[in-house]
């Protein structure tokens, strides 16, 4: 029963249905907010860090890393808050440095997390990529990041075949690269 | 292979092992070919901040909508919340129970207990069928089927799990004998602050009287007394009748 769940969870979430989006975010809230007291954080503190959480495990779940629900989703939650809090909380405590150093390896194969600081070179991707069309940034967003293949995209999209969808593909990335030159010679 | 091809395999996790070899290749000798592939997986990392930023911004939302539907609950009401759930997760452990005295705890537990209303689901019994699972949890609640609700609460659990869901789940444990069910349930109510959390507590006390646990029911009842006026007379007479 709880197995089923999770799977109907999985793929509603995978397909990006909103109400599952709000609802496992809600039901797991509280639960997150006990686990995060002990680190002495504030409030505000924790439910920046349950939302920073819980954008990750969506992702995870999104590309595909979380393939299937081998423990329930708050022990996924759960270790992810942890990695990210002991990260906030290392720099003034030397205990904690030791305690991130064991929770990491684990917690660093399992999921990924790329939440680096941007380059020069992104940050006039993230600038630019705004001024797209609707629908070029929405191609180009189930491509990159949801990882819809091509095929996938002519069925999302009402596209006629799969050539229309690579033309138009193309011509985005185009767009993008002129529009950067043209406003910063690079 | 085109170029734009294997950067597409590349993009969609599809290459061949021989594709592999020939991507790596381009990438060392093709200045053309790694300065799109690094366009793309920055472009790549771009839309995955953008998305971040939107989901960012839906979370927030979220939360503000929690806070604005949240009752306002006074220091004072956390305070004692915040210490009836130290209270109950310590004194779990080293309970003794009363046997010697003549209380019959049933009887005592049978003239307080009256189950808790339906506030939630309006039952109709009109024309119109209604066909919902919360509908047809609380007409299993309200028609005292307590094991066809706790098979249906649990399922309304599962799905979209309310926040009154566990109260009336415990409810149902409590009338269908599964004591140590009903008992953790209410417990964790209290100690996560649910709703229904001030009722939890004088049902908690009811549950440690029907299993015979007058130490902990006391417990329950001085807070519930302490630090608030619901069910204030009826804990009072309970204690009396305890001590």
């Amino acid at each position: 029963m709880e197995k089923e769940q999770n799977e109907i969870i999985l793929r509603n979430l995978k397909l990006g249905v909103d109400s599952t989006f709000k609802t496992v975010y809600e039901s797991n809230r509280i639960p997150f907010l006990n686990f995060a007291r002990k680190y002495n954080l504030s409030h505000d503190e924790i439910i920046d860090v349950y939302q920073d959480t819980y954008i990750i495990f969506y992702e995870n779940v999104m590309s595909g890393k979380i393939k299937s629900f081998t423990s329930s989703i708050s022990t996924y939650l759960f270790s992810i808050g942890k990695y990210l809090i002991l990260n906030k909380l290392k720099k003034n405590k030397k205990n904690i440095a030791i305690e991130l150093v064991v929770v990491k390896e684990d917690v660093e194969d399992s999921f990924e997390f790329n939440t680096n600081d941007l380059s020069k070179e992104q940050k006039l991707l993230y600038k630019y990529f705004e001024t797209l069309s609707v629908q070029c940034q929405k191609l180009l967003t189930l491509f990159y990041y949801r990882g819809y293949t091509i095929k996938e995209i002519v069925k999302e999209g009402n596209y006629n075949n799969e050539n229309v969808v690579k033309s138009q593909k193309s011509r985005c990335m185009k767009t993008l690269k002129e529009r950067i030159k043209a406003n910063t010679g690079n | 292979m085109i170029k734009k091809e294997l950067l597409y395999h590349y993009f969609s996790g599809t290459l061949t092992v021989a594709q592999e070899l020939e991507f790596n290749e381009l990438l060392k000798k093709d200045s053309a070919f790694k300065k799109q592939f690094e366009f793309e997986k920055n472009l790549k990392v771009a839309i995955k901040k953008k998305q971040h930023q939107i989901l960012k911004t839906k979370l927030q939302n979220f939360e503000q909508e929690i806070e604005l539907t949240k009752q306002p609950t006074t220091t004072k009401l956390k305070l004692w919340m915040a210490a009836a759930s130290i209270v109950l997760l310590v004194s779990a452990g080293w309970y003794f129970q009363n046997l010697s005295t003549s209380i019959d705890y049933k009887t005592l537990y049978a003239t307080n207990y009256s189950k808790y209303p339906n506030t939630i689901y309006s039952i109709t019994r009109d024309s119109v069928i209604d066909t919902s699972l919360v509908y047809k949890a609380f007409e299993a609640y309200e028609a005292s089927d307590y094991s066809k609700s706790i098979t249906l609460f649990q399922e309304l659990k599962n799905t979209n799990n309310p926040e009154y869901v566990d109260f009336y789940l415990a409810q149902a444990y409590l009338n269908n004998h599964q004591l140590d069910k009903a008992i953790d349930t209410f417990k964790n109510i209290i100690k996560n602050h649910k709703e229904f959390s001030t009722e939890s507590l004088w049902y908690l006390s009811l549950a440690y009287l029907k299993s015979e646990h007058p130490e902990k029911a006391k417990k329950a009842l001085k807070l519930l007394v302490e630090n608030g006026n619901y069910k204030k007379t009826e804990s009072l007479k309970l204690l009396k009748k305890l001590s």
